[in-house]
């Protein structure tokens, strides 16, 4: 990895944080520079109290992906069929590890071997929506009710569309 | 704020990740050595690789608490406003770009600006159930009708969920938010 990509990131998504945040502190110093020093501050104190947090959240992100082995949905999902199986698909969608160009290829895969078009858009929905490998960085920034809140209605939803996407496709 | 909250965290949530990780690769070493190590790789890749932007990222969440007008924030994203408010919240984090360590700074600093609790969970949900910033991966793999249609469950997923939060969730304050007098 080159020195640049390291310092503002390889993907676009990454480079528009980083130039973006240099280009707003650039013109806060230019137009309200005690603003700028005070939200400098307020986020270096922010990082630097939440420094463990972040590496023990990036560590038992990347365990969780080491341990659950990303093939084990194919493993289930052969030709998933009936409501169940596209329940299940969803379900299962939500505990594959990894950022989407690692998942959805995985789900291509499954659809490849058989799954049907509603359990590939369960899958997809619960990897999104469940997303267990998120719940990590969630209780760096928010509380445990609040992540629990959300990986609730992410189940309830995700059976919900799975169903929905069994009657309509 | 006191040393050892540095060190282990100052919520249970966090807590639980601190010392649930080090209980996990402690296990790790004794019970499977090389899925320690190959963990702990990743893992500090990953650090290394994303360090900019998880600074940047509490930066521009720092100047945006300073920048977002008050005022607005309450208005469209506010308890006040009924279950219109909570939906634009969820699709406004569906919008966001960019992955964990980016978003959640800029929605905790939309709810210290003034946006109710529902509103919080509701761009929460909305950020994951659609994340705009998947679709461009999707099409590389997957058709365009698997795209839309994901993208049709996802905000149909995303606009039900923040009625149901807006009608059930009580307001209420974030734990790390409270004051602690420090």
């Amino acid at each position: 990895m080159a020195l640049l990509e390291l310092l503002i990131g390889s993907a676009l998504s990454q480079q528009v944080v980083i130039l973006g945040t240099i280009v707003v502190y650039g013109l806060l110093l230019y137009r309200q520079p005690d603003v700028a020093r005070e939200s400098a501050v307020g986020g270096l104190r922010q990082f630097v109290s939440l420094f463990t947090l972040i590496v023990a959240a990036l560590f038992l992100a990347s365990a969780i992906g080491t341990l659950i082995p990303r093939g084990a949905a194919s493993h289930f999902l052969g030709e998933a069929a009936g409501p169940g199986g596209v329940v299940l698909a969803g379900l299962l969608g939500g505990f594959l590890p990894g950022g989407p160009y690692a998942v959805y290829p995985i789900v291509d895969g499954i659809a490849d071997q058989g799954a049907s078009l509603a359990a590939v858009i369960a899958m997809l929905t619960g990897y999104g929506a469940i997303g267990i490998g998120k719940v990590p960085y969630g209780l760096v920034f928010f509380d445990l009710p609040t992540v629990a809140i959300r990986l609730l209605v992410g189940v309830i939803g995700t059976v919900l569309v799975a169903g929905i996407a069994f009657l309509l496709i | 704020m006191q040393a050892y909250e540095y060190l282990i965290g100052r919520s249970w949530g966090q807590r639980v990740v601190i010392i649930g990780t080090a209980v996990l690769y402690l296990y790790l070493a004794v019970a499977n050595p090389a899925a320690a190590i190959e963990s702990a790789r990743q893992g500090l890749g990953t650090l290394v690789r994303l360090f900019t932007l998880i600074l940047a990222s509490l930066l521009l969440a720092s100047a945006l608490e300073s920048l977002l007008p008050e005022e607005a924030v309450m208005r469209y994203l506010g308890g006040g406003g009924g279950p219109a408010n909570t939906v634009l919240a969820g699709l406004l984090g569906g919008a966001l770009m960019g992955g964990p360590y980016a978003t959640y700074p800029i929605m905790r600093s939309v709810r210290r600006s003034g946006a109710s609790y529902g509103a919080l969970v509701a761009m929460y949900v909305g950020y994951s159930a659609i994340g705009v910033g998947r679709i461009p991966f999707g099409l590389v793999i997957f058709s365009p009708t698997v795209v839309a249609l994901r993208l049709v469950f996802a905000v149909g997923l995303t606009v039900v969920a923040a009625l149901a939060i807006w009608a059930l969730l009580p307001d209420r304050e974030l734990s790390m938010d409270e004051p602690t007098g420090d």
